[in-house]
């Protein structure tokens, strides 16, 4: 954060410019920030809508609080995320309107999860866990047609 | 009509050539990534985060990201643009600073001559609501660029908190100016026909769209062109 803040004097900016798109946080440090996911538990099923649970060091909040936030996504697709930024420790609920939740086909996927700052760059804690989607019967919580199989879990 | 003969440009008749290359090449930089960055910027703020626009679809890149990066874009391409072309950044806020009382009777007639394009005479380079438009957006697009940056220096915290309310606020009042000026700037209001190409392409227009619209800075640059053939 500090050599960022040089980044700001004038020339600064034109050198930072050419360089690309920095931002990246304070990745790696020890006892830096933590983020976990606390549920679904390694290995475990998904049924949609799932209860998920984060935890992390940082207070969680919307951009204009200046606080954290996770991105939560699957099998590794950053570019593709539910935006986490309230319930730090709490179970949620992810629904079928969730962006990572489209087009994504029964079996085995990673969860991800990364911490970010404010400004949405990463902020150097992430945590992933091995879940299997639909086999606990797909979607049909609160369903009305209750269909069951293997096919993709939603239609859209 | 009088011939053209325009250094580096073939002559042709009944034109004008108003914004050189590297004026037009500037301002069509800043403003396809301003687009991008209005596009994603908005995506943001409407809560659309994590949900790919068509863009971030396209490029494989989150909207975020993109903002981001083409928001170096846009500083690098303001730092150059004062590195660079410092005379015509300052020619383009001198010549819009300047309001004479006769701006008055233009703006009375503006919005009738807007669609007759019967525009009360003004002796500027820039026409009264242009000049205007020129400086907010100048002031604005650097509260962005100045905002977007502190927003990445410090990432998080109470100065973040100050930094997104300059650039949300900034963005809330830059964006119907800014589509006012594509609305005005595109042509399709007749008083405004045929002066998107004052900007693009060979940045050449037609002799009578510009004497509609600035025909102070027409007569002067035909003394001036006189002047020059001797
Ligand atoms: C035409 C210029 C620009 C417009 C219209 C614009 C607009 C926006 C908007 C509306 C947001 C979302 C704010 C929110 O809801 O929290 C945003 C976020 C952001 N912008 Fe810009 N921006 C512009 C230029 C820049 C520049 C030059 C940078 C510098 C690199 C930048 C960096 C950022 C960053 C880091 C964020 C994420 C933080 C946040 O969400 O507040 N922007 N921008």
């Amino acid at each position: 954060m500090k050599t960022k803040l040089m980044a700001l004097t004038a020339t600064g900016v034109l050198a930072v410019a050419l360089a690309g798109c920095g931002g990246d946080g304070d990745a790696g440090e020890e006892g830096g920030p933590t983020v976990a996911i606390v549920q679904p538990a390694e290995g475990g099923t998904v049924a949609v809508p799932f209860t998920f649970e984060v935890d992390s060091s940082e207070d969680l909040g919307p951009t204009d609080t200046g606080n954290h936030h996770v991105h939560l996504y699957l099998d590794g697709d950053d570019s593709v995320y539910e935006v986490i930024e309230s319930g730090n420790g709490e179970p949620i609920e992810i629904t079928a309107d969730s962006p990572i939740l489209a087009g994504v086909a029964d079996g085995e996927h990673t969860i991800n999860v990364s911490l970010r700052n404010a400004d949405h760059s990463a902020a150097g804690a992430e945590d992933e866990v091995a879940v299997v989607f639909g086999a606990a019967g797909s979607g049909s919580t609160g369903g009305s047609d209750g269909e069951e199989g293997t096919e993709d879990l939603y239609d859209y | 009509m009088t011939t053209e003969a325009e250094p580096g440009g073939p002559a042709r008749e009944g034109t004008v050539v108003r914004n050189r290359a590297p004026a037009r090449w500037f301002h069509a930089a800043v403003y396809l990534s301003v687009l991008v960055l209005m596009a994603t910027g908005w995506w943001l703020t409407l809560g659309r985060e994590g949900d790919p626009s068509l863009l971030a679809r396209a490029t494989g890149f989150a909207d975020a990201e993109i903002h981001t990066v083409v928001g170096w874009v846009l500083a690098g391409l303001a730092v150059a643009g004062l590195a660079f072309g410092p005379k015509g950044l300052r020619a383009l806020v001198v010549d819009s600073a300047r309001l004479r009382r006769s701006d008055l009777r233009w703006f009375a007639r503006w919005p009738k001559a807007v669609f007759t394009g019967r525009f009360a005479r003004h002796e500027g380079r820039f026409d009264p609501g242009q000049r205007i438009a020129n400086l907010v957006m100048v002031a604005l697009l650097s509260a962005l660029v100045v905002s977007g940056v502190g927003l990445w220096a410090v990432s998080g915290g109470p100065a973040f908190v100050w930094f997104n309310r300059v650039h949300r606020w900034s963005t809330y009042a830059f964006t119907p100016v800014v589509l006012g000026h594509i609305l005005i700037a595109a042509g399709v209001l007749p008083g405004y026909r045929g002066v998107w190409r004052a900007m693009h392409l060979g940045g050449r227009l037609r002799r009578r769209d510009a004497a509609r619209v600035w025909p102070g800075w027409l007569e002067r640059r035909d003394d001036e062109e006189g002047g020059r053939r001797g």
